[in-house]
């Protein structure tokens, strides 16, 4: 009896002190997140094509979140990605980066950054190039020196600075190369690096103006299986090393469920559910989220469990 | 609150605003610009051409029944030479392309130095051959004069542009397709009716409308060798040149008119060439000493004939008095010199650079507008851009001298290098417009998020990525000014005169020796460019090739 007692005792002890781990997890989730990312009523009208690619979107992004914006082709994913880091301009609606409205603001002011699918790096550009370029073109900063009219003086510590700013330059580059594992294709051309590698190197030339939100288009598209696994991986490392916000899009609902901390689902230009994966999957708001997403998923699932059965004779 | 929106709106104005309608307008205006020069220098002067025939014009040309003579030769002459030149291009593309023949390179470089020499230079290399006191006139009366000669010069100046087409068409085709074929026991002849004619349909009508332009435009090759049979833009040519009729002149133009601007929409409506947009396999050649046997006599006669006419330009210029006294000399150099020789070629190769830098640039530009600044625009720009491909070189000389006569660029080196940026535009126009077409779309778009102007992106990236495709096109602006006798010859005056358009002068006064030296220096100068233009696409491979070579002589002296 008393070893029974005991048993009991220590039961209670343990599922109290589990009660109190989740109801401490419960107090940090629920702490307000600031909001990085605010978009108002966005709205993108092509004209030219007379389609609304955009209707009437509102949504936030928190700091250090990883959104993903999944939806099938030509919902208007993408579209939303340009609006937000300027390139294209919004028929109406705001976007507010930190409290402030950024609508209008030009691209290089916005601190933001962009991976397109097709990496779309400089071919004639060395890898090192690459992602030193945006930090070269920059106007160097000034050294003290003593005060002089000599045009030939001058023109010495112009280029005395040039060089400086050009040594600056490459080291940075190469330490954010180190950081994504490419100091050894420096003096490579793309070309002559797979997918996966190239794709790295447009995430490091876009760090290397430290922005705080990254938008990823499509970036794994063009890449294998395995290649996608680890740069997924790498993509999720870059967010917690250089503390960024990500948001990223995709067509690909397995991708988007195992990186992503909230998801937004999109139907034809407008938002179809927004939340945490398990939010998603266990309640789907309307019939387009449910088979869209859940089905699809679902369905993958099930045919990878028919798979298993089969390599192991049960089938 | 209130406060707080206050001072971020006051920092916002501090900061430079986006402004997305300015720099979507700013590529409409250059559009625009960029659309009505080519409008003023293309468009214009053939509207003037066409203002210009009257009444008068139509009983100059259709009385006497000269006109439909001409024009019957013109059709008979150009049928028979297109039909050969396209079988004769094709034979030739598929023994360097489908067979394992050797000395590919050597073959391809002496098939195409035809192109480096003017039309009417292939018709006196005829007759330096074959004419009257021909090297291989053994009768002493000749046949070149008339049809035959115009056949076979015309076939000579245009195979090699089918060939080059094929060669590129060939290069893109799928092998599988036939491997397919050869397991299935379908015969080679049955192969080539079912797979490769329909593969290369749209290309055949291509090129064959192509080089059909080429030699029904083409006045060198009758004027030289055609005799008593004149083509239509000999016609052109005495109307508009010997007699300075400009209207019956343009109204003859307006029949040249007609093929080409036949060509140039089925050119336009064809755009899906051959070229498939995936090639799972390339050609690899098997060995069959038949085939390639078939392959070295093509290749073999096609070289030899083409040598043999530049060997008769060197015959007839470094002997003394070609046939009967075959002692060296550089006497008809000196004539030709003492015959303003060096101004003229002076002013050919300033024309041919001025032309080939402008133009790569303007048609840089335009490419760059249609295809990569996508504006409401692009489409018309485009539109305009390629409408000079469809204008013979004697027609738009006779419009450029019909609308600027009175004005003052007549007789300067300026009216020739215009007329000649317009007249080649459109191939180098379309060669960049692929290239940037093809590089990648988010370039720009990556550079404005990296805060780098548009200029720097163009200047540090767009044009070392299309590097290659620039140089071809200096080229080919440089090469076709050099040898170019159509329409510049309306416009040339003592002071401006060009090189090639001294082969004329002299075939009219039958100084061949003195032809075949301006023909020669001709080739010259487009051989030594084209080796430059080699040196600069191939410099990586060529420093390659010069290390590797002595770090061979520094093994071997160890050794």
């Amino acid at each position: 009896m008393e070893k029974k007692t005991k048993v009991t005792n220590e039961i209670k002890k343990v599922k109290k002190s589990k009660e109190n781990e989740t109801t401490e997890i419960k107090v940090v989730e629920e702490k307000p997140k600031d909001v990085k990312l605010l978009i108002e009523n966005l709205t993108k009208n092509f004209v030219e094509s007379n389609g609304l690619a955009v209707d009437n979107v509102s949504f936030s992004v928190f700091d250090g979140e990883f959104l993903s914006i999944l939806g099938p082709s030509g919902c208007g994913k993408t579209t939303i990605l340009r609006m937000l880091i300027g390139l294209i301009e919004p028929t109406s609606g705001k976007i507010y980066k930190n409290g402030k409205d950024i609508t209008s603001l030009r691209i290089s002011q916005r601190g933001m950054g962009i991976v397109f699918q097709n990496y779309a790096l400089f071919e004639n550009m060395t890898v090192l190039g690459n992602v030193e370029y945006a930090l070269k073109i920059k106007k160097p900063k000034k050294t003290e020196r003593e005060k002089t009219y000599n045009p030939i003086k001058l023109i010495k510590f112009m280029l005395e600075d040039r060089k400086k700013h050009n040594e600056n330059t490459r080291e940075q580059a190469m330490t954010l190369l180190k950081k994504m594992h490419l100091e050894q294709f420096a003096d490579k051309k793309p070309v002559d690096l797979s997918g996966g590698q190239q794709q790295r190197v447009a995430i490091a030339r876009t760090l290397a103006l430290h922005p705080d939100i990254i938008l990823f288009d499509e970036p794994m598209s063009a890449l294998d299986v395995a290649t996608r696994l680890e740069l997924c991986a790498e993509i999720k490392r870059v967010q917690k090393e250089f503390k960024t916000t990500i948001i990223y899009i995709t067509h690909d609902q397995e991708e988007a469920f195992t990186i992503s901390d909230r998801i937004m689902v999109m139907s034809v230009a407008k938002i179809a559910q927004i939340g945490t994966p398990e939010e998603i999957l266990s309640h789907p708001e309307n019939d387009y989220v449910k088979s869209f997403v859940c089905d699809n998923l679902t369905n993958k699932i099930n045919t990878l469990k028919n798979f298993v059965e089969i390599a192991n004779g049960k089938k | 609150m209130e406060k707080n929106n206050e001072s971020s709106n006051e920092k916002l104005s501090v900061e430079r605003k986006i402004r997305f309608p300015k720099t979507k307008t700013r590529g409409i205006y250059f559009e625009i610009f960029l659309g009505a020069v080519l409008l003023t220098f293309v468009v214009i002067p053939l509207i003037t051409l066409l203002c210009k025939i009257d009444g008068e014009s139509f009983k100059t040309v259709f009385t006497g029944g000269m006109f439909a003579k001409a024009l019957g030769n013109s059709v008979l002459t150009t049928l028979i030479s297109t039909i050969i030149s396209v079988t004769l291009a094709y034979g030739l593309a598929w023994a360097i392309s489908r067979t394992n023949i050797k000395f590919k390179a050597l073959f391809s470089i002496l098939l195409v130095l035809p192109m480096l020499i003017p039309s009417i230079s292939h018709g006196m290399g005829l007759i330096i051959l074959f004419g009257n006191n021909g090297l291989f006139t053994f009768t002493g009366t000749s046949h070149l004069y008339g049809y035959i000669g115009i056949i076979l010069g015309s076939i000579l100046y245009s195979f090699p542009v089918a060939f080059l087409m094929f060669v590129d068409i060939l290069k893109y085709e799928d092998s599988t397709t036939y491997d397919a074929a050869d397991v299935l026991g379908i015969s080679k002849p049955r192969q080539f009716m079912c797979i490769t004619l329909p593969y290369m349909r749209k290309a055949l009508i291509s090129i064959f409308f192509t080089v059909f332009t080429l030699i029904i435009t083409d006045y060198g090759v009758p004027l030289a060798v055609g005799g008593k049979v004149k083509t239509l833009p000999v016609l052109l040519y005495e109307n508009a040149v010997g007699q300075l009729d400009y209207s019956a002149g343009a109204l003859i133009g307006i029949f040249l008119l007609v093929p080409a601007v036949v060509a140039f929409l089925i050119d336009l409506f064809n755009k899906d060439r051959a070229k498939s947009t995936f090639t799972t396999r390339e050609f690899k050649p098997k060995k069959n000493k038949s085939k390639e046997a078939g392959a070295y006599i093509i290749c073999l006669l096609t070289s030899a004939f083409v040598l043999l006419v530049i060997i008769s330009f060197c015959l007839q210029a470094f002997s003394t008095s070609y046939p009967t006294n075959m002692a060296f000399t550089l006497e008809h150099f000196k004539n030709t010199f003492h015959k303003n020789g060096l101004t003229y070629l002076y002013n050919s190769v300033i024309m041919s650079l001025f032309t080939a830098f402008i133009g790569m640039v303007v048609s840089f530009a335009t490419a760059y507008c249609t295809a990569r600044l996508k504006t409401k625009m692009s489409k018309i720009l485009h539109i305009i851009s390629i409408i000079s491909l469809s204008i013979p070189g004697l027609v738009l000389g006779l419009s450029y001298i019909i609308m600027f006569k009175s004005s003052a660029l007549y007789g300067t080196l300026v009216i020739l290098i215009l007329v000649n940026v317009v007249h080649f535009f459109a191939s180098p126009y379309q060669m960049l417009y692929n290239a940037l077409f093809k590089m990648n779309e988010n370039l720009e778009s990556v550079g404005k998020v990296l805060g780098v102007c548009r200029f720097r992106v163009i200047t540090d990236c767009i044009i070392p990525g299309c590097k290659d495709t620039l140089i071809e096109a200096f080229s080919y602006f440089f090469v076709n000014s050099m040898i170019t006798i159509s329409a510049v010859s309306f416009l040339a005056t003592r002071n401006n005169k060009p090189l090639s358009l001294m082969i004329n002068q002299f075939e009219a006064f039958n100084m061949l020796e003195c032809a075949a030296v301006v023909a020669i220096l001709i080739l010259a100068v487009n051989i030594l460019m084209k080796f430059i233009f080699y040196s600069i696409r191939n410099k990586d491979k060529i420093i390659y090739f010069v290390k590797s070579r002595g770090k061979k002589n520094v093994n071997k002296k160890t050794v």
